[in-house]
């Protein structure tokens, strides 16, 4: 008996819409990405208002630990770098939920060997008029409470806390990290695959703005830099540590 | 025909039990209102479940200027919020209110209120509409039912037609006044002082306004040589205010707790809601108890009596804590600035005022 024609046809329509669980990295597709911040201490979630005691031996407690990010880019494996489209350029994010998000957008899969952003705003953005950013929009100030005024921008971090001082009292600690000498390139060096919709988890370790690479101690160093000059580096410490405390920790499906 | 007769006879009986009340015409829309967000302030989205129509602005404000809302028809919202007092309290330090009783708090100025996510001094409320209907229940405001409250409005000869006008149907409920005040206290927007304009390039501020907008706006550390007061770390940006709950140091033992109250954490003893500071100089006396009756009072206050062991004092103060140190011709200057915020065009618009 010959084989219906009919019936292969179906055979192989059914063929053609079977799902490819892998795609190639060569028949790219579009994929949503979205970048997790997560706070940590000595690896543990980090919570606001709690006391933590840092590697030099300070017990510290925040209030408010808020920042701006910008510019978040991939690299390919191949070495093109993808850049998130201009209304997922900036992200705000707030110490407090222990968590932020930023939708980097859509882009294609494929491999990619790291993934970068600054902390901080460029020049042109951070000195221009914060009243033409949309409601909700991360550089809205009054989404973020960290504009700063127009001759000085925005706060690119505000860290506000308290530490128990020498004399055994509790002491302000109020650092805000701004302007150009303190915007810091990140760049994460990693490997990682991105295959359908997923969501790349960042630690941001907090213990590391008292640790790495400078040693912060607020009763010796100073608790309080509004990134003047008089603060005796204050502030470039701080942001340097800021921008060695993000790694990159894995990539899920969203 | 006989069968016929009789389905039409049910029919209309039917139609005859419906409820009186459901006057709903499908294609019953009240008239949107658009705000304008004037250039000098920062763009903001306007609640999304009380879109803002002409007939509920209008019934607002009769619901504002109204002392039906209290028990012996004597207090309405506009008793205490007057509009050449910045809709603050006829320069008083606390509130008088239903039967002579002392309130405890400042009252607030009512404007700009589409950038709060809380209202009241301790953040008690969390949006405009339930924070419209809390003084109406006050014992030391209005003190009434809200139950009453409706019984009354709906034996009014014109509030059960201005509910319809509003929103589709004369039912009269707690949520609608709500709703309705919420709409006319979000129209209240002020940005056209000589600061906004000054902003826009339209006006000029004198030599001492800019040099109180310099030290307003002066950084303590910031390695400049002028004087700084660091006030914009608070009051910053055009709402001049940041919307958050601070403990200012105004004590060093705390006789009123502020948001701990509402949150019982032990953190929040003595943080108030900061106040926006436009208008400020028609919005005495201040603070949440209006214990500073002038503005000098006010940054003297500042200038060097922060009380540096207040319990959970803000960050912010970190380096006010320690003086400013302002002359007194600084403290002049700053206050000339903080005048500049005055918007006389909001205070007396027509609009904001008693329809009664």
């Amino acid at each position: 008996m010959k084989f219906p024609i009919y019936i292969l046809a179906v055979f192989a329509l059914l063929s053609c819409t079977r799902e490819d669980p892998d795609p190639p990295v060569d028949n790219p597709s579009p994929a949503q990405l979205t970048l997790e911040f997560h706070h940590e201490f000595d690896g543990q979630m980090f919570g606001m208002q709690q006391w933590y005691i840092s590697d030099a031996g300070d017990s510290i407690k925040l209030s408010r630990l808020d920042y701006l990010l910008s510019n978040p880019f991939l690299i390919k494996a191949n070495g093109d770098t993808v850049r998130a489209i201009s209304k997922n350029a900036y992200a705000f994010v707030k110490g407090e939920n222990g968590m932020g998000r930023w939708e980097f957008g859509e882009i294609l899969t494929g491999d990619f060997i790291g993934i970068g952003f600054d902390l901080g705003l460029e020049d042109r953005i951070n000195k221009s008029n914060p009243n033409q950013w949309a409601a909700g929009h991360p550089l809205n100030p009054v989404v973020n409470g960290l504009h700063w005024g127009w001759a000085d921008g925005y706060v690119f971090t505000a860290l506000e806390g308290r530490f128990i001082n020498s004399s055994g009292n509790e002491d302000l600690i109020l650092v805000h990290v701004a302007f150009e000498k303190n915007r810091r390139a990140i760049y994460l060096n990693n490997s990682f695959k991105v295959e359908e919709n997923s969501i790349v988890q960042i630690d941001y370790a907090v213990d590391g703005l008292f640790s790495s690479p400078n040693e912060y101690k607020p009763e010796r160093d100073g608790g309080f830099s509004h990134s003047g000059d008089t603060d005796g580096g204050l502030s470039e410490l701080v942001s340097e540590n800021i921008a060695a405390s993000f790694s990159f920790n894995s990539i899920r499906p969203e | 025909m006989k069968r016929a007769f009789i389905l039409f006879a049910f029919i209309g009986l039917v139609w005859a039990c419906q409820p009186e009340i459901d006057n709903t015409r499908s294609d019953y829309v009240p008239t949107p209102l658009g705000l304008t967000i004037p250039p000098s302030l920062p763009q903001v989205a306007f609640p999304s479940d009380n879109p803002l129509t002409v007939e509920g602005v209008a019934l607002g404000r009769k619901l504002f200027w109204d002392p039906i809302l209290s028990a012996d028809s004597t207090q309405s919202c506009g008793s205490c919020h007057a509009p050449q007092f910045a809709f603050t309290d006829n320069g008083l330090a606390t509130s008088t209110g239903i039967r002579g009783q002392n309130g405890t708090r400042n009252s607030m100025p009512i404007m700009n209120l589409m950038y709060s996510t809380s209202f009241f001094w301790d953040g008690r409320a969390q949006t405009l509409h339930h924070q419209a209907l809390m003084p109406i229940e006050d014992p030391l405001e209005m003190d009434d039912q809200l139950s009453n409250v409706i019984q009354k409005l709906e034996g009014s000869s014109f509030y059960p037609e201005e509910f319809r006008k509003a929103f589709g149907t004369t039912g009269i409920t707690e949520d609608r006044i709500g709703l309705a005040l919420e709409q006319f206290m979000l129209t209240f927007i002020s940005g056209d002082s000589k600061f906004d304009r000054f902003m826009l390039g339209t006006a000029q501020l004198t030599a001492s306004e800019q040099r109180g907008m310099e030290i307003f706006n002066g950084d303590i550390e910031n390695g400049s040589s002028g004087p700084a007061a660091d006030c914009f770390h608070c009051h910053g940006q055009s709402v001049f205010s940041n919307n958050k709950f601070m403990n200012n140091g105004l004590d060093s033992a705390l006789s009123d707790l502020g948001l701990f109250l509402v949150s019982g954490n032990e953190e929040d003893k003595g943080k108030f809601k900061v106040p926006s500071l436009r208008n400020i100089e028609l919005s005495g006396p201040y603070m949440h108890d209006g214990r500073f009756n002038t503005l000098f009072e006010v940054i003297d206050f500042y200038d060097s009596e922060v009380e540096n062991n207040s319990p959970n004092l803000d960050p912010n103060m970190h380096g006010i804590r320690l003086g400013l140190n302002l002359s007194q011709q600084q403290k002049s200057d700053l206050i000339a600035f903080l005048r500049t915020l005055t918007d006389t065009t909001f205070v007396n618009n027509p609009d904001f005022q008693s329809p009664f």
